[in-house]
């Protein structure tokens, strides 16, 4: 659909035993918006327990909200999405999710993907 | 509590910005094992990041610190206290040279000397250009601080309590560790609160998600002095459209300065409206007059020119690539390139000048906590001057630091933090009152404290829309329960728990800031009363005291010691 941004997640709870698996979520948008906008979109009217990183520096310099998006590492909050396109979006650090999209900055991140 | 893990250290620092880390290093220089708390992953969360390239200190042939105190002193419209200014301008240009050390690069001369800017406000050139902004600073700090193995970073760790011993001494505090989603509590000999400001509480701001006002909270609820919390500087030119690019911040002083973009400021009929380059709230003030008079851009701001920029194509180009790289690259990444489009900008909340009350030293009304940075008050008045903000987290963190490590090394370990001491402030958690529920999602609620604060308490303020934001607050706390008793999904990073936890720091700091901003019956640099236009003869403090009663807090009045 022309307003329709499609995004397939992969959800991970480590210490909580859920092993990672995919969740598509479709975001109503009949404009570009910014991955960042798309998962705060989706945490706040579609699941209340996805877990990602806000914080959002504004100079596109922190790399807290970098997440992978189509397997290439970017800045969430300063990369478009079109609407009418699909999107497959996982953590940046895979073996270092604390949750979901959020990983830990303390662990060094594996080195097999 | 007494289940709760718990570990030791001499130093606990709250918040790894740009003071925290500079009063680790302090602190660790003299000798003490320290632990720096960070809410969000260190180095990537927090204000400092987000702070532009200036640091102000003496640097010109000509200049000296008697006019960096008298450009101070007057930029804060005569309510910043004159011995916190004249150290922050005795200490600015001694904290520049150990950034420097540390790794900093300031934008020299050919011949090797301080190329500074001219700011608003300055008698004369004071502005360093910190390469990388504060990004860059702290990057730099952060490198020098992991260099001494006595200096440990905790990251994503919310702290929503300070723990006083029994001579009412700060010894730690109580903490959400979000990697695991456990509560924790660690305790110390001392405290530094660096949790920078509260911009946060306003719907429109261009600061950090994470600037809450957390410090402020936690000291005022520990019984520490907090001051003139109705201080909030505006920044003019922050870009209000489209959603995607909101709240990126372009830097007002640079835009109409014909050496630099050459460009110009122009309201909604694409008229100029002002002349000159103005104060931080004397433009607020030109640029508001401009949104309230139907006068406004489209999305309710103004227009930043640089398309009709006095310089041609190539020199306009280099200048931004000179001035603004970071800006200019995102903006235009983002589908705004400013050589070939208007932006909309409008003022948003940008820093914080109240916040915790401390003496020259560093030190809070409260035996063992510190205060440095955009946390303290005091220091800058009604209104900041650019530069002074990067500046007084190197002068007052290192104080800070320095008068922890003091008074942890006259502190007996064992005798202040032995287990059998009733600590005050105990958390407990997941008590819901009778018939209290989360009614709506924390998000939701935060949003609606934000839209409060912004319609309430905004640029322009009058009794009765302050009174009536502290009764629409009122209604929000009513549908709201405890967050540690409202059934949010628990375990790792538990997001909706973490948004709840701030909040429920943030509402009883938006009632502060309303009761202060009432109490002060004058309009004074930011604080724009409509309801009494003019500026009382004689400055003074409006500072808050935790009272007996709950929700009761004592008002007193001090003057700034001119």
């Amino acid at each position: 659909m022309k307003n329709v941004i499609t995004v397939s997640i992969l959800r991970e709870d480590p210490p909580g035993g859920q092993s990672p698996h995919r969740e598509i979520f479709e975001v109503m948008s009949d404009r570009e918006m910014t991955v960042l906008e798309a998962l705060q979109e989706i945490h706040q009217r579609w699941d209340p327990s996805l877990a990602y990183r806000r914080y959002r520096c504004g100079r596109r310099l922190c790399g807290s909200c970098e997440v992978k998006l189509d397997g290439r590492i970017v800045r969430a909050c300063a990369t478009l999405l079109l609407p009418g396109r699909s999107y497959v979006i996982d953590p940046a650090r895979a073996g270092s999710v604390i949750r979901d999209l959020v990983c830990d900055f303390d662990r060094r991140p594996s080195s097999s993907t | 509590m007494g289940n709760m893990p718990s570990q030791k250290t001499d130093i606990l620092i709250i918040g790894a910005g740009g003071a925290g880390v500079r009063a680790a290093i302090e602190a660790a220089a003299q000798g003490c094992r320290v632990v720096v708390a960070n809410k969000g992953p260190i180095g990537r969360s927090g204000t400092t990041p987000m702070a532009m390239e200036a640091f102000q200190a003496v640097c010109s042939p000509g200049d000296s610190r008697e006019l960096h105190f008298q450009d101070t002193v007057e930029g804060g419209r005569y309510l910043g206290d004159e011995n916190l200014i004249s150290v922050l301008v005795l200490e600015a240009a001694q904290r520049a040279r150990d950034l420097e050390n540390y790794g900093v690069q300031f934008k020299k001369k050919p011949d090797g000397s301080y190329d500074p800017m001219h700011h608003p406000g300055q008698t004369l050139p004071r502005t360093l250009f910190t390469r990388g902004g504060g990004f860059g600073m702290l990057m730099a700090l952060i490198r020098e601080a992991r260099k001494n193995s006595a200096i440990t970073f905790f990251n994503d760790v919310l702290i929503t309590r300070l723990l006083l011993d029994r001579e009412g001494a700060a010894s730690g505090a109580v903490y959400l560790d979000l990697k695991d989603g456990v509560w924790k509590t660690l305790r110390s000999k001392a405290v530094v609160l660096a949790t920078g400001g509260y911009e946060e509480l306003w719907a429109f701001n261009d600061a950090a998600c994470t600037a809450c006002g957390d410090g402020v909270f936690l000291a005022y609820e520990a019984g520490a002095r907090v001051v003139d919390l109705e201080m909030l500087q505006f920044y003019p030119t922050v870009v209000i459209h489209p959603p995607s690019i909101q709240g990126t911040l372009f830097q007002y002083e640079l835009i109409t300065n014909p050496e630099v973009l050459g460009g110009r400021i122009l309201n909604g009929k694409m008229k100029p409206f002002f002349e000159g380059i103005l104060l931080r709230d004397a433009i607020v003030r030109a640029l508001w007059k401009e949104i309230r008079g139907e006068r406004a851009s489209p999305h309710g701001g103004v227009f930043i020119d640089l398309v009709h920029s006095s310089k041609d194509r190539e020199a306009l180009t280099e200048a931004l690539e000179k001035w603004q790289p970071n800006q200019f690259h995102y903006l235009k990444d983002m589908g705004f390139d400013l050589r070939e489009k208007l932006i909309e900008v409008a003022p948003h909340a940008h820093y914080t000048m109240g916040g915790v009350a401390i003496d020259e030293e560093g030190w809070t009304t409260i035996p063992g906590l510190f205060a440095a940075g955009e946390v303290a008050g005091n220091l800058h008045g009604a209104n900041r001057v650019s530069g002074n903000a990067l500046a007084e987290t190197q002068v007052f963190g290192a104080r800070a630091g320095k008068s922890a490590a003091q008074w942890a090394g006259e502190r007996d370990f064992e005798n202040t933090l032995d287990g059998s001491h009733e600590f005050e402030l105990p958390h407990r958690a997941g008590e819901r009152p009778e018939g209290k529920k989360y009614g709506l999602r924390p998000w939701e609620a935060r949003e609606r404290m934000r839209r409060i604060m912004w319609q309430r308490c905004g640029i322009e303020r009058d009794a009765r829309n302050l009174r009536l934001g502290l009764a629409e607050l009122g209604n929000l706390e009513k549908e709201i329960c405890p967050a540690d008793s409202a059934g949010f999904t628990a375990g790792s990073y538990p997001q909706d728990l973490f948004e709840a936890l701030e909040l429920q720091m943030m509402l009883p700091l938006c009632r502060l800031v309303l009761r202060s901003a009432l109490f002060r019956e004058e309009t004074r640099g930011h604080h724009m009363r409509t309801d009494f236009p003019s500026a009382q003869e004689e400055p003074v403090h409006t500072i808050l005291l935790k009272g007996q009663e709950p929700r009761k807090e004592e008002v007193k009045r001090k003057g700034t010691g001119r």
